[in-house]
């Protein structure tokens, strides 16, 4: 058996043709999952249905996915300005931690003496400051000092989810709490208030931030610079754009916007801060920015595919007792499978078995 | 801190770093050809958990290591494939290969027990240090160096064998070839993107067998938080090492060290909250990171391969 690449020199593939890859390359993953999911002894065709009736079947389950899409829309958002202008943040997983924190801080502390209109306010703007300030560190690290941003962010996370560990089950941790690793509840003027099931208002507040981001990144002056960055850093250093003060910009913003997603989840969801809370939601985020190919509004439904995958997976842990990163597992097949099949645009891929030879794309 | 205490220490730190510098080892072969593999932390999960799952089923202590090797090839041989062959955006397909990775790894990790049940808590046969007669002898340094389990001697050899190929042979100057000039590599007639996979591949064994220091030796068991942040220490020692195997055994070392250091600060009783000192060697990468980097540049010296992270093209 021999595979041979041959490069092509077709430099735009028609619509079509890129969406039969896309449609030819995910029943490929499905099958190529079938195939991991009977080596680990679990009947495929149960498991695919469990999942998708897990994600999608009733309005309990949709609202559960709303509930994950959020925080994923959120962090992908947010990811994806600094993105634009090709930096990577890896640390929106930290971001996020430092707006759970702050919003935590406001509530135990500050709430009590405030008007109750105010509580969630000033909560949603210590989040942004703090996940801004925990954005741009790395931000300047790299303006200044040419550190790797990848490595930096990265670091950041761990260093963060310290913080909320020190702060669950020492600092903060409810006196009254039985030693459960957790704050005390946040006073009621301290929740961000649930429309659908858990869902709650933030939803509606990500649609709304796609809508902006959209908008800064196709109209206006920043959004173009971080486009020409994109494309290229060395025209937009010759172009005389502020490289470094954009960066620094897209991270204030990435790192608040982050915060604001864990700042919903634990004012929304959890009404207190508790081990546990970090769900590694950070390189996630990052692919959903990618796979949406940085399109803002793309971010949602991408989101809610991935919302719907993880909560079906949680659904077969329940009716199935199969560990649900499972869900994980099968996402990666199918980003290896369509990515790969880039491949069939780049070359004329021949295989060649005992003297026959297929070739794709024919 | 008297002479035994601070030798016991260093020799800790030695076992603690070895899978680091397994890693970073097996990543610097990968840049010098050209390709950044971020996906290490997930490599190095998947060879832990293989090779621990083989241990308990085989007793075999090389079976196990071998499989490991062979795991984390495979899954940075779908990196390689992604990089290389279809010329995808490297930093992306290495946090796919991250989450991917330690998805997989737990997911093994919770089904490959007895009757599916979970490897979590459950013992096997592993490594144990073996001390070299004579050698172990010297003062000092014997009972650091040479009182040590087998896979770290063998990473010893691959420090060594590294290094020397790399800057000595012919196939190292071909390696630093297409990882700073691909042109004029393919020019020279090599096979730049076979040779960038192969690579890609031997990286990731190398980084699968670190992880199978984890749970056959340092600390003999599985769990999800077995390789902890290890595979990405390694990328930054990549960096803190320029692309030196023989400084990024110095480096793993230094990091090994503030590793242990928290748990002995810890049982000697510090003031310290200990997820304080468990943020030390976090801190630290970043700190070393800022430092080294602003003196390469003031200095002028070239570390990283010029055409690291770019997907080679031939031009028609």
């Amino acid at each position: 058996m021999l595979f041979s690449f041959e490069e092509t020199s077709d430099p735009k593939p028609s619509l079509s043709r890129r969406l039969a890859t896309l449609l030819l390359s995910l029943v490929f993953a499905l099958v190529i999952g079938a195939v991991f999911m009977l080596s680990v002894g679990v009947d495929p065709p149960t498991t695919y249905l469990t999942m998708l009736s897990g994600a999608f079947g009733s309005s309990y389950s949709l609202s559960e996915t709303l509930v994950k899409a959020t925080p994923l829309s959120f962090l992908a958002l947010a990811v994806l300005l600094p993105s634009a202008a090709q930096f990577w943040n890896v640390g929106a997983e930290g971001q996020y931690a430092m707006g759970a924190f702050a919003g935590t801080g406001i509530s135990l502390f500050v709430a009590p003496s405030l008007p109750p209109g105010l509580v969630i306010p000033i909560m949603l703007v210590a989040a942004f400051a703090m996940g801004a300030v925990w954005g741009v560190i790395p931000a300047l690290l790299k303006t200044f000092f040419k550190a790797n941003e990848i490595l930096t962010t990265l670091m950041m996370n761990y260093i963060a989810a310290y913080w909320l560990d020190y702060l669950v089950y020492t600092a903060w941790k409810d006196p009254n709490g039985f030693g459960f690793p957790g704050t005390a509840v946040f006073p009621a003027d301290a929740w961000i208030p649930q429309i659908f099931g858990r869902m709650h208002v933030g939803f509606f507040l990500v649609l709304a931030l796609a809508v902006v981001i959209w908008v800064v990144m196709g109209r206006s002056r920043f959004g173009f610079e971080l486009k020409v960055m994109r494309e290229s850093l060395k025209s937009a250093y010759y172009s005389g754009f502020p490289v470094a003060r954009n960066i620094v910009i897209a991270m204030v913003v990435s790192g608040g916007a982050a915060a604001l997603a864990g700042l919903f989840e634990i004012a929304g969801i959890d009404h207190r801060l508790q081990a546990g809370f970090l769900m590694k939601y950070g390189f996630t985020a990052l692919i959903i920015a990618w796979m949406a190919r940085l399109n803002p509004l793309a971010v949602i439904p991408v989101a809610i595919l991935y919302a719907g995958l993880s909560t079906g997976a949680d659904q077969l842990q329940l009716s199935m007792g199969l560990p649900s990163s499972i869900a994980t597992v099968l996402m990666g097949i199918i980003l290896v499978v369509i990515l790969g099949s880039q491949v069939l645009q780049r070359y004329r891929v021949t295989l060649t078995v005992g003297g026959k030879l297929w070739t794709l794309p024919s | 801190m008297d002479v035994a205490i601070l030798t016991s220490l260093v020799a800790v730190a030695l076992s603690s770093g070895t899978s680091i510098i397994l890693a970073t080892i097996g990543e610097i072969l990968t840049e010098r050809s050209g390709v950044v593999n971020l996906g290490l932390e997930g490599m190095m999960a998947i060879g832990a958990v293989t090779a621990f799952a083989v241990v308990y089923y085989t007793d075999s202590l090389a079976l196990g290591l071998l499989v490991s090797m062979i795991a984390a090839g495979l899954v940075a041989a779908v990196h390689g494939f992604l990089c290389v062959v279809a010329g995808q955006n490297q930093t992306l397909i290495g946090i796919i290969i991250v989450t991917t990775g330690l998805a997989l790894a737990e997911f093994l990790g919770q089904r490959l027990g007895p009757s599916n049940s979970a490897l979590i808590g459950v013992t096997t046969a592993h490594f144990s240090p073996v001390e070299i007669p004579v050698l172990s002898a010297i003062p000092f340094l014997g009972k650091i160096l040479f009182n040590q389990d087998p896979v770290v001697y063998a990473m010893y050899g691959v420090v060594v064998l590294t290094w020397f190929y790399i800057s000595k042979t012919k196939y190292g100057l071909h390696l630093r070839a297409i990882g700073e000039n691909p042109r004029a590599a393919d020019a020279m007639g090599l096979r730049v993107n076979r040779l960038r996979f192969v690579y890609t591949v031997l990286g990731g064994c190398l980084a699968g067998l670190g992880g199978a220091h984890l749970s056959l030796a340092f600390s003999p068991g599985w769990s999800n938080t077995l390789v902890g942040g290890r595979g990405w220490i390694a990328i930054a020692l990549v960096i803190f090492s320029g692309w030196n195997p023989v400084r990024a055994l110095f480096g793993a070392i230094l990091f090994g060290g503030f590793s242990i250091l928290q748990f002995h600060l810890q049982i000697l009783g510090s003031a310290f909250p200990p997820e304080f000192l468990a943020m030390l060697p976090y801190l630290l990468t970043i700190v070393v990171l800022v430092v080294v980097t602003r003196w390469e540049s003031l200095s002028k010296r070239v570390g990283a391969p010029a055409a690291l992270g770019e997907a080679y093209v031939r031009e028609k």
